[in-house]
């Protein structure tokens, strides 16, 4: 079924739509949240809080790229998830791997106006990687937005493991020069 | 700004952007894996080759035997369609592809007659051989037999290559046997009137058997 004739049956109430989504698209999101949680039951759990989340966020919204619109709702309730079970303790996976490797990009801040710059935030890095060639972008996103393994990042980018990691983190070198040019550092 | 706010700011990405990356990841890589390319090649020019020399065999055991085949139609429609055929062929070995023709004289008049019958050993082209037996019926039809009418009483027979042993049957018309000798020599006396001779040759290769009729001047002509 295409992507719109799913939203119109959320838009319709038709609870048919979550068993679409399902189908379309339950192993592409299990495997976003696979890739945070590093656990079979937390990123079912996870998929299954996505549905009930795209039941109530469709309307008001009408994703124009439905998949996008699902990863993003998975990859927030994932990182939420992993971050209250393990507020002590990171456990091993992509996500905790990926915090280490962005801590490059960043350094402490205030608090306060955090939340307030998150939408602008994202604003910037899109804009960010759009300068980027496409390989760049690619690897940025497939290894910090799916949180996909490194060596699956350089699998699609057609690339050996060794030049993608070096290409990630000029990457990110690159963004941290850009968000201290912009303010946000 | 911490690295969860960082994280938190990415899940807001365009979604454009997350879309052209999603399509990358389900494209996955087209990089080719010459490894495995190499080994199904490798694969495929071994059950080539192993067809190629498999028929390439199976050809050359069958032109053999076609060959033979030939050899042995191709000498019995001669026998059969005529006696009277050119001589057989001479390999450089000096062996004949079949047995020779006879050529009876008798003054001067003569005739060349092909073998009827005959059991013949020939050379095949992968230096094997087979043999080739044809078997004629000289008696269904003798008003077809070539006739000789001889000028002398003596009739010569002579073959490209001289057989060891030659056997002659003289016969009346109706096949009844009257005179069987060997004879080491080429010539033969004729009885007068008309008779069936059936000369019987040897070589090497194989034997034939040669048919024809000879009307020899009557005593007082």
């Amino acid at each position: 079924m295409e992507d719109a004739q799913i939203v119109s049956l959320y838009w319709d109430r038709d609870e048919s739509a979550i068993r679409e989504t399902e189908t379309k698209y339950g192993r592409y999101l299990t495997k976003i949240a696979c890739n945070i949680l590093n656990d079979v039951e937390d990123s079912r759990e996870s998929v299954n809080d996505t549905y009930l989340a795209a039941w109530d966020s469709i309307p008001p919204h009408r994703p124009g790229i439905l998949s996008a619109y699902l990863a993003k709702l998975t990859r927030r309730i994932s990182i939420d998830r992993f971050r209250y079970r393990t507020r002590d303790k990171r456990m091993g996976s992509e996500y905790a791997l990926s915090l280490e490797e962005l801590g490059d990009c960043v350094c402490g801040g205030d608090a306060t106006q955090e939340a307030v710059n998150e939408k602008l935030l994202a604003d910037a890095i899109g804009i960010y990687l759009r300068l980027l060639p496409e390989d760049a972008r690619t690897a940025f996103v497939g290894r910090y937005y799916f949180l996909d393994p490194l060596k699956e990042v350089a699998a699609y980018c057609g690339m050996s493991e060794s030049k993608a990691k070096s290409l990630l983190y000029r990457t990110r070198v690159g963004l941290k020069e850009y968000l201290q040019k912009e303010g946000y550092l | 700004m911490t690295v969860d706010t960082l994280h938190d700011a990415l899940t807001l990405l365009p979604a454009d952007l997350v879309a052209q990356t999603d399509e990358r990841r389900c494209r996955k890589s087209r990089r080719v894996h010459w490894q495995r390319w190499a080994a199904m090649a490798a694969c495929l020019v071994l059950i080539l080759g192993g067809t190629l020399l498999f028929r390439s065999r199976l050809f050359r055991m069958g032109k053999t035997s076609a060959n033979a085949f030939r050899t042995e139609s191709a000498m019995a429609d001669a026998a059969e369609a005529s006696p009277r055929e050119e001589q057989a062929v001479m390999s450089a070995a000096g062996t004949l592809s079949g047995p020779p023709c006879l050529t009876v004289r008798s003054g001067d008049a003569s005739m060349v007659v092909g073998s009827l019958d005959f059991s013949w050993t020939v050379e095949a082209e992968d230096s094997g051989s087979a043999s080739v037996t044809c078997d004629g019926k000289p008696w269904e039809d003798p008003e077809n037999t070539p006739l000789l009418e001889a000028e002398e009483m003596t009739l010569f027979l002579s073959w490209e290559v001289s057989p060891g042993r030659v056997t002659v049957r003289c016969r009346r018309e109706d096949g009844t046997l009257v005179e069987e000798m060997e004879t080491e020599g080429s010539a033969l006396t004729l009885k007068p009137g008309t008779y069936l001779y059936e000369i019987s040759a040897e070589w090497e290769q194989g034997s034939a058997g040669y048919l024809f009729r000879v009307t020899a001047p009557e005593k007082g002509d």
